[in-house]
């Protein structure tokens, strides 16, 4: 834990902070003396890089399966049916688990879920908000090279605009920043 | 292939119980209990896990119908619940980083639906 006293402890403030605000003695990369704490830290910080980004792939594939399960299975209820009826909802669930596509896009998901929870715990989140919004760019690629889906400039500025303003979501401010 | 008015609002809806989700991951992850039995009955978890397969269901009636490039970014509009959620449940600070990335994830997804036609 003695390492944790010399980096500077910054409070997470990003909007998906849930498993933020470990510190990195907890990461199991920190056990070395802080001579090589900067070069631990590096190596850390380029592996759950690389994890996440990992899991935006897993997750734009997950979509995928989703999407054309969701397609196969249809839509037998609308929601003022299910408003009426909630127990439709149950129904549709089970369909949901019988398609195998569906099924494994939930299976995908549950992967990320975890994979990015490794990735995330105790890093600085600010910086890996830019790698998380990657999965709407992998979607719309995907979309349209396996879904036949058409592309135009308004789809692809909508899609610049969405990843930079995720981006922005999670930079930290400098009044922010705990001493 | 069109995308109807209803799938939007599937999305949406989604999008809306999805924050709920997370602020309840984020209170399980405030109370921890010990070992991974303790993160079986931890029931804030649960009903954050409950609520985003809850959210999965309508996304995926959602998306049984229209095109993935136009619904799948609309699940970003969920930041905006998720950023009111955390100042009235969590106090934390609305900064203008904050309100200037939703207002680009605003445009964007406007932006997609004049994509539409």
């Amino acid at each position: 834990m003695s390492e944790a006293e010399f980096t500077p402890r910054i409070e997470s403030q990003g909007l998906d902070d849930t498993i933020g605000g470990k510190e990195l003695g907890e990461t199991g990369l920190g056990t070395a003396t802080t001579t090589n704490l900067a070069f631990d830290e590096r190596t850390a910080a380029r592996k759950s890089f690389l994890l996440v980004f990992l899991c935006t792939l897993i997750g734009a594939l997950g979509q995928m399966l989703i999407k054309t399960g969701a397609s196969q299975l249809g839509v037998h209820v609308s929601l003022p049916e299910i408003l009426q009826k909630p127990g439709l909802l149950f129904t549709y669930s089970l369909g949901i688990l019988s398609n195998p596509r569906l099924f494994m896009g939930y299976v995908l998901y549950g992967i990320n879920t975890f994979l990015m929870a490794a990735a995330l715990k105790g890093r600085e989140l600010s910086r890996l908000f830019p790698v998380i919004a990657l999965t709407y760019v992998w979607v719309t690629f995907l979309s349209i090279s396996l879904l036949g889906e058409r592309m135009n400039w308004y789809r692809a500025g909508g899609i610049g605009l969405i990843v930079a303003g995720v981006s922005v979501l999670g930079m930290k401010s400098k009044t922010e920043v705990i001493p | 292939m069109k995308t109807p008015l209803s799938s939007i609002l599937l999305v949406l809806l989604s999008s809306f119980i999805g924050s709920f989700g997370a602020v309840f991951l984020k209170l399980g992850a405030e109370h921890p209990k010990p070992g991974f039995a303790g993160l079986l009955t931890n029931y804030r978890l649960a009903i954050g896990v409950a609520l985003y397969l809850l959210s999965s269901v309508f996304f995926v009636m959602g998306v049984a119908q229209g095109e993935l490039t136009i619904l799948y970014p609309m699940i970003s509009l969920g930041y905006i619940w998720t950023l009111v959620w955390s100042r009235i449940f969590f106090k934390e600070r609305i900064t203008a980083f904050k309100v200037a990335g939703l207002g680009l994830i605003v445009v964007g997804v406007a932006c997609i639906n004049l994509g539409k036609a």
